[in-house]
C-alpha cells in the first residue's frame, strides 16, 4: 500500500523543521566557537575554550610545578560575585586532578598547605607566604605554626 | 586512537553475546550495536570485580578480565546466528543522519559542546580512577565531593579511565568520542528497531533523518558530548522490541535479553539510570502478566542485578549516599517545581520540536506503546520525585537538569510514535 500523501507531507514538514533547528544550533556552535576567547561571561555560562576558563586553566597549570605532590591545595578565585565561587572551584578542581582541591575560606581549607589565587590577590593575609606569581594569579604556602614561628 | 581502538576492543568481547542477544529479525547493524553494549558492560563488571577484589586497574588486569569473558562467552554461549539477509536499504535519510552524526563528531573533541559536568564530576572522576587505578573512594569520601555525585555508578568514569589507561594519558578531547558512538549506536538501533516493526522505507527514512538531525541538533545545542544521558537514551530505545511487543503471545527471547541489556545499560551508568532499569524490568513484567514465566523474568532481571548489585554494596560500604537520596518529596515544592518545568519545557530548544516530551500521553493510548507509554511516564515522573525531594533551590535545579533528562525519553518516543503509528503490517 502506498504511504498517503497526507503522511508523507507531515513526515517531510517534521524533517524540514528538525533539519532548520538543526543548521541553527550547527551555526550557533561554529559562531559561538570563532568568538570563543572574546566571551567572558559568569562561570554558569563557561564552556571549555573560553577566555575565563582558558586563563584559569593556564593560572593552575603554572602552579602545578609548585606544588608538593599529593595533598590538599586551597583555590581563591575573585570574591566578588560570591554565588560564582562554588563553580569556580569546580573548574578548578578539574584542572588539577592529581590533587584534592577545596575552596578558600571553607572549613575543609584547614587542611590545606598551599593557596592558589587566580584573579584575586590575598597578599594582605598574614597567614600567607607568597611562593610564586602566576598568570593572573598567586600561589601561596599556608604558615603553620610551626613554620611562622 | 585509544577510544576507537577500545570500542572495537569491546565490540569483539562482545560479539559472542550477540548469539543470545541478538533475534532472527535483528540485522547487521543491530548485532553490532548489542555487541558493543555487552562489551561496554564486560568492561564495566571487570572494572567492579577489579574494585572489590581490591586489584588495581592497569591494561594488565582490565585486559586479562576482558579476555576471560570473551572466552568464557565462547565456551558457554552458542555461536550467533547468521544476521537475516536483508535488502541493503540506505537512502537519503541515512545519509542526512550521517552528515548530522559527522557534525557532532567533529564538533565534539573540539570540547565546545561539551557539557559542564564533564567538568564538574564526569571528567575529574574519569581523571581521578584513571591515577588511582580504581574507583577513587578516598576523593569520593571527601567531606567536600558531595557535588561529585559520589554515589552515582561508573560505567564513563570507568571507560574514561580505561581510554586514558589504554592511551597512557588522560586527554579529554578523545574521550568526547564515546557521546558520538553512543549517539550512533542509538541511530543505529532506532533504525532497526523500524525495520524489525514493519515501517515502510520511506517513512524508515524520514524518521531516522528527523531522529538524527533532533538528537545531533541537541547535542550541539545543549551541549551534551561528555555527559552520561546518551547511554540512558540508548537504553530506553533498545529496549523497545520487548516493551512494544509486551502484550504479543509470542515474543522472541532476545527481545527480553535485549531488554534486560538495556536496563543494566541504564543502571551502570547514572543513578537516574537505576530507576529506569527498574521501570524497565518491571512495567515489562506487568505489561507480559501471565504470559512471563518467572524463569524468564529472573533471566531478564539477571544482567541488571549483577551491575547494580556492586555499585550498590560499595556505596553502602563507603557511605556514598548523599541526603538527597534520603529524603522523600515535599509537596511544599510543587509550586517552584511546576513553575520551573514550565519554564523549561517553554524553552526547550530540539529543533522547535520539544511537544515530542508529550508523545508518552497520546501513546498511552496505542495498544502496542502503552508499556513503552507507561515507562516513560514512571520515568518523567521519577523526575518529578526527585525535583520534589529537593532540599533547595528547586528552580536552579530543573532548569540546569530537565531539559538534558528529556534525551533519555525524548528519541525513544519518537521511535515508539512512528513505529506505531507508521507501520505497515497491523497486528
Amino acid at each position: 500500500m502506498p504511504p498517503s500523501p497526507l503522511r508523507a507531507a507531515v513526515l517531510g514538514l517534521l524533517v524540514a523543521c528538525a533539519a532548520l533547528g538543526f543548521l541553527a544550533s550547527l551555526e550557533d556552535a561554529l559562531a559561538g566557537y570563532d568568538a570563543r576567547q572574546a566571551r567572558a561571561g559568569p562561570p554558569l555560562s563557561w564552556r571549555f575554550g573560553r577566555a575565563p576558563v582558558a586563563a584559569l586553566e593556564a593560572c593552575l597549570a603554572a602552579a602545578r610545578p609548585h606544588l608538593p605532590p599529593g595533598g590538599v591545595v586551597a583555590f581563591a578565585g575573585p570574591a566578588e560575585p560570591r554565588g560564582d565561587a562554588f563553580l569556580r572551584w569546580r573548574w578548578a578542581s578539574y584542572f588539577l586532578p592529581e590533587r584534592d582541591v577545596v575552596r578558600w575560606g571553607s572549613a575543609a581549607a584547614a587542611r590545606a598547605t598551599h593557596v592558589v589565587a587566580c584573579r584575586r590577590a590575598l597578599g594582605g593575609d598574614p597567614r600567607l607566604a607568597e611562593v610564586a606569581r602566576l598568570p593572573a594569579g598567586r600561589l601561596y604556602r599556608i604558615r603553620t605554626a610551626e613554620t611562622a614561628r | 586512537m585509544s577510544v576507537l581502538l577500545l570500542a572495537l576492543l569491546l565490540l569483539a568481547v562482545g560479539g559472542r553475546f550477540a548469539g543470545v542477544l541478538a533475534g532472527p529479525r535483528d540485522g547487521r547493524a543491530q548485532r553490532l550495536v548489542l555487541s558493543w553494549v555487552a562489551g561496554l558492560l564486560a568492561l564495566y563488571l571487570v572494572e567492579m570485580a577489579c574494585d572489590l577484589a581490591g586489584l588495581r586497574w592497569s591494561r594488565w588486569s582490565l585486559g586479562l578480565g576482558l579476555l576471560a569473558v570473551a572466552l568464557a562467552a565462547h565456551r558457554f554461549l552458542p555461536r550467533p546466528r547468521e544476521a537475516p539477509a536483508l535488502a541493503s536499504d540506505l537512502g537519503w535519510g541515512d545519509a542526512v543522519g550521517l552528515a548530522a552524526l559527522a557534525a557532532f563528531a567533529l564538533f565534539a573533541p573540539t570540547l565546545w559542546v561539551t557539557t559542564p559536568d564533564w567538568a564538574y564530576h564526569w571528567g575529574l572522576k574519569g581523571q581521578r580512577f584513571f591515577l588511582a587505578g580504581g574507583i577513587d573512594y578516598e576523593l569520593l569520601t571527601r567531606p567536600w565531593s558531595a557535588s561529585l555525585h559520589p554515589d552515582y555508578p561508573n560505567l564513563l568514569p570507568g571507560l574514561y579511565a580505561a581510554t586514558a589507561l589504554l592511551a597512557g594519558r588522560f586527554a579529554a578531547a578523545p574521550q568526547m568520542l564515546w557521546s558520538v558512538l553512543f549517539c550512533a549506536a542509538l541511530l543505529a538501533a532506532a533504525r532497526e528497531l523500524l525495520r524489525a516493526e514493519g515501517v515502510d522505507r520511506a517513512a524508515r527514512q524520514a524518521v531516522t533523518a528527523l531522529l538524527a538531525l533532533l538528537v545531533c541538533g541537541f547535542a550541539l545545542r545543549q551541549l551534551a558530548a561528555g555527559g552520561a544521558d546518551w547511554p540512558l537514551a540508548l537504553a530506553f530505545v533498545l529496549a523497545l522490541a520487548a516493551l512494544l511487543g509486551a502484550r504479543d503471545p509470542e515474543l522472541d527471547p532476545a527481545a527480553e535479553r535485549q531488554l534486560g541489556l538495556a536496563a543494566a545499560l541504564a543502571a551502570a551508568s547514572k543513578i537516574e539510570g537505576v530507576a529506569l532499569a527498574a521501570i524497565l524490568v518491571a512495567v515489562y513484567a506487568v505489561f507480559r502478566g501471565r504470559r512471563l514465566r518467572p524463569a524468564t523474568l529472573a533471566r531478564t532481571a539477571l544482567l541488571p542485578l549483577a551491575v547494580a548489585l556492586p555499585w550498590l554494596v560499595q556505596a553502602l560500604r563507603h557511605d556514598l549516599f548523599l541526603d538527597y537520596d534520603a529524603g522523600g518529596p515535599s509537596l511544599r515544592h510543587t509550586g517552584a517545581v511546576a513553575a520551573a518545568l514550565g519554564e523549561t519545557l517553554g524553552r526547550l530548544e530540539w529543533s522547535g520540536l520539544a511537544a515530542a516530551v508529550w508523545l508518552p500521553l497520546p501513546l498511552l493510548f496505542a495498544r502496542r506503546a502503552r508499556a513503552f507509554a507507561v515507562a516513560a511516564i514512571l520515568q518523567l515522573g521519577f523526575y518529578g520525585w526527585a525535583y520534589l525531594s529537593a532540599l533547595s533551590a528547586q528552580r536552579f535545579y530543573v532548569l540546569s537538569t530537565f531539559p538534558r533528562l528529556t534525551l533519555h525519553v525524548l528519541p525513544a518516543a519518537l521511535v515508539a510514535a512512528a513505529a506505531v503509528w507508521l507501520r505497515e503490517r497491523p497486528r
